[in-house]
């Protein structure tokens, strides 16, 4: 499993580092509720990523100001 | 992952506690566990996936031991459970698994509880921690949607290779290797960026950089005033000067010293009063700030008229008789009218009568609003009076200083006619310097006017730029989300398909060596092929699609390569859990497999009859088997019992 997921993480290697974060973490997600066709709470749970990178984006930018 | 272990507990036809350990060994990476048909190798299979999957047991009558029901005692609680110890990437965990219910009189169960399902997990410290949430973690480690690939049976060996399968194939794929995963983190992703979209629209208006615009606007006005404020104090400083010097000058000149004399004491004079007329406006602006209580004089009066009225007709209770009393002895008048003294009798009994009633709460309250109604009066006249006569103090100060001036600029004239030309010349300047001071001073009040009105508004605009700013942030984070959503959202779109892609080649040509390592006549078949749209394709040494030819068995070992095919792109630590894999094949085939298959997959495990695991095709197997079970089924009690063979 570890491999299969290296490999993918791996494609994203060159990518932006938040934008790569969000990918990781969302993948993560999706793939703890895999086992459900509709997975409840999905949404918030990306939602969350995004807020919490977005977030630390915006302060690590006021920082740099 | 490695399966160290199975132990099952009351689970269908295993009675009591049954143990399979698993072999872990890399050269003797096998496990067979023999058993006819009906012993149990289909149970022992789907015990594997209830465990970890919770699938494929509805309910606990079709999973608990028989025998031990029979054996429980009426009310007795019983459980059936299995746990499976493995080990994957570096962790070991336990996985169990349980129903437990209630025996009935009638030999079935009832008040079943709650499947529990528990993993644990133990690190290289020994400390064994229970995983809060044992579903996603499986899934990190053999997704649920995954399973089937590893863990089946020989039917589903055959569906693969079937034509109308080219669907299942792609599904197959894209669960295997994680481009359902991915698909659905590309789909989630770009709807939050679509929702993400709907919401800025709802939250922008732009409005902080227009109340920015306004503020610089302000804060430069205030820069501006506070200027010209500096400017016309320092001129007033300035013209102030030469006033002194002017002053001083004609001090010093014989000629209008005592003009000079009577000018300084009128202004002097004209200091200290403008100093009290000064004072004397904030005392009237204090007093006019308390002007309420004179104005509610009149509301006052009415409400201590009405209550004293209840009072004198006894319609408020004792505590205003009372105040009667009181009345009665401060004037020393009974209620006849007739006088008394203090030592009279009726005194001291009117005093016995205060001293005894005792007043009501309403009485009280009475009181005190009688009490501060007059206060209030009191206080409203008192205002009023000194109102009046800071007023008059005003006036008079007014009159005053009025005179001085008009006595300073008498003398101010004769001077500025003076036949003494120096004398004349100093006094029209000071004239003029001090028309310049008046112009200033005038200047000064309507500038600092001017100043609070912006600072009000700079006050105001801060207050709105702050919840502005809130909002700002929000629609900055809004964006910033937005980017993020749909980048990543993009980026995984873009690797997804060349992932998929290579993956797909990849397997394509895994397939196609094991294939030729499977089938006996492996040389008949030119090419295996999974084409652009999942196809699983084969074709003959003629070059000519040659799966419509092909046998039961040949279409299993396409599927068989297939699935090994892709567990090994895959790249995941995970057993291949085969159930009666070999019962359509030929000897050839199983010849061909049993010499192949074990080194393929990190951890083998076959569940099988003794006719499908002979002669050649176990001997070619032997030398990889670690560990091998038999399962024991026991006619007189329709129970399982594993023997360990090796």
């Amino acid at each position: 499993m570890a491999s299969l997921q290296k490999q993918i993480l791996g494609l994203f290697e060159e990518v932006e580092p938040d934008i790569r974060e969000v990918v990781a973490e969302v993948l993560r997600v999706e793939q703890e509720l895999i086992h459900l066709q509709r997975a409840h709470g999905v949404m918030d749970k990306i939602n969350e990523i995004l807020d919490r990178v977005a977030t630390a984006s915006m302060k690590g930018q006021a920082n740099e100001n | 992952m490695k399966i160290e272990r199975v132990i099952l507990t009351n689970f269908r036809q295993y009675y009591g506690e049954q143990r399979v350990a698993f072999s872990q060994d890399d050269t003797k990476n096998v496990t067979v566990i023999h058993g006819v048909n009906g012993a149990g190798k289909t149970s022992f299979f789907i015990a594997l996936n209830w465990c970890l999957y919770g699938e494929g047991i509805d309910n606990i009558g079709q999973v608990i031991s028989k025998e031990a029901v029979s054996k429980a005692k009426v009310g007795e609680w019983l459980i059936t459970k299995v746990a499976i110890h493995f080990r994957h990437e570096g962790y070991r965990y336990v996985a169990t698994r349980q129903m437990s219910g209630l025996k009935r009189k009638d030999n079935t169960i009832s008040e079943v509880r709650e499947v529990d399902f528990v993993l644990l997990r133990t690190g290289a410290d020994g400390i064994a921690q229970k995983i809060p949430n044992p579903i996603g973690v499986i899934n990190t480690i053999l997704p649920n949607n995954v399973r089937t690939y590893f863990f089946f049976d020989g039917e589903k060996i055959d569906r693969f290779a079937r034509p109308e399968s080219a669907e299942e194939v792609k599904w197959a794929v894209y669960q295997v290797l994680d481009l359902e995963v991915m698909t659905r983190a590309k789909n989630h992703l770009a709807t939050a960026a679509r929702e993400l979209r709907t919401e800025l629209r709802s939250v922008s208006s732009g409005e902080l950089q227009e109340l920015v615009a306004r503020d610089q606007e302000a804060r430069q006005l205030e820069t501006e005033y506070n200027k010209q404020l500096a400017h016309l104090r320092s001129e007033i400083t300035a013209t102030q000067k030469h006033l002194g010097e002017i002053n001083q000058h004609l001090r010093d000149l014989d000629a209008v010293q005592a003009l000079q004399k009577q000018y300084d004491l009128f202004t002097e004079e004209m200091r200290e009063r403008e100093g009290e007329r000064e004072r004397m406006i904030h005392r009237i602006r204090d007093f006019a700030s308390q002007s309420y209580i004179t104005l509610s004089q009149k509301a006052l009066s009415k409400a201590l008229g009405i209550l004293d009225a209840k009072r004198q007709r006894g319609e408020i209770p004792s505590n205003i008789r009372q105040q009667f009393v009181e009345d009665l002895l401060q004037q020393r008048v009974c209620i006849c009218g007739r006088p008394f003294a203090e030592h009279d009798d009726a005194y001291q009994h009117l005093a016995r009568f205060l001293k005894t009633s005792m007043p009501t709460l309403l009485e009280d309250d009475v009181l005190n609003t009688t009490g501060s109604l007059k206060g209030l009066i009191d206080r409203g006249t008192q205002i009023r009076h000194d109102l009046d006569e800071a007023m008059s103090d005003k006036v008079r100060l007014d009159q005053t200083i009025e005179r001085l001036i008009a006595q300073r600029d008498d003398v101010q004239r004769q001077m500025a006619g003076s036949e003494h030309l120096e004398v004349s010349k100093l006094a029209k300047q000071r004239d003029e310097y001090q028309v310049d001071i008046d112009t200033y001073r005038a200047e000064v009040l309507m500038v600092e006017k001017q100043l609070e009105a912006v600072r009000v508004q700079i006050k105001d605009l801060e207050r709105q730029m702050e919840q502005a700013r809130k909002t700002e942030y929000k629609e900055q984070l809004l964006s910033r989300k937005i980017r993020l959503a749909q980048e990543a959202a993009d980026v995984i779109e873009n690797f997804h398909a060349v992932f998929a892609e290579n993956k797909r080649r990849e397997i394509e040509q895994e397939s196609r060596t094991i294939f030729h390592s499977l089938a006996w006549k492996g040389e008949h078949f030119q090419d295996v092929r999974l084409t652009a749209d999942y196809q699983l394709e084969v074709t003959d040494r003629y070059g000519l699609p040659a799966r419509p030819e092909l046998s039961a068995g040949e279409r299993q070992v396409l599927s068989l390569s297939f699935i090994t095919a892709m567990a090994k792109v895959a790249q995941r630590e995970a057993p291949l859990i085969m159930d009666t894999p070999f019962g359509r094949l030929s000897s050839a085939h199983r010849e061909a497999i049993t010499a192949n298959l074990p080194v393929l997959a990190p951890q083998l495990v076959l569940f099988v009859t003794d006719e499908e695991l002979r002669d050649r095709a176990l001997d070619n197997l032997m030398p990889r088997i670690g560990t091998e079970y038999r399962l024991d089924f026991n006619v007189n009690t329709s129970c399982t019992k594993v023997e360990e063979l090796r």
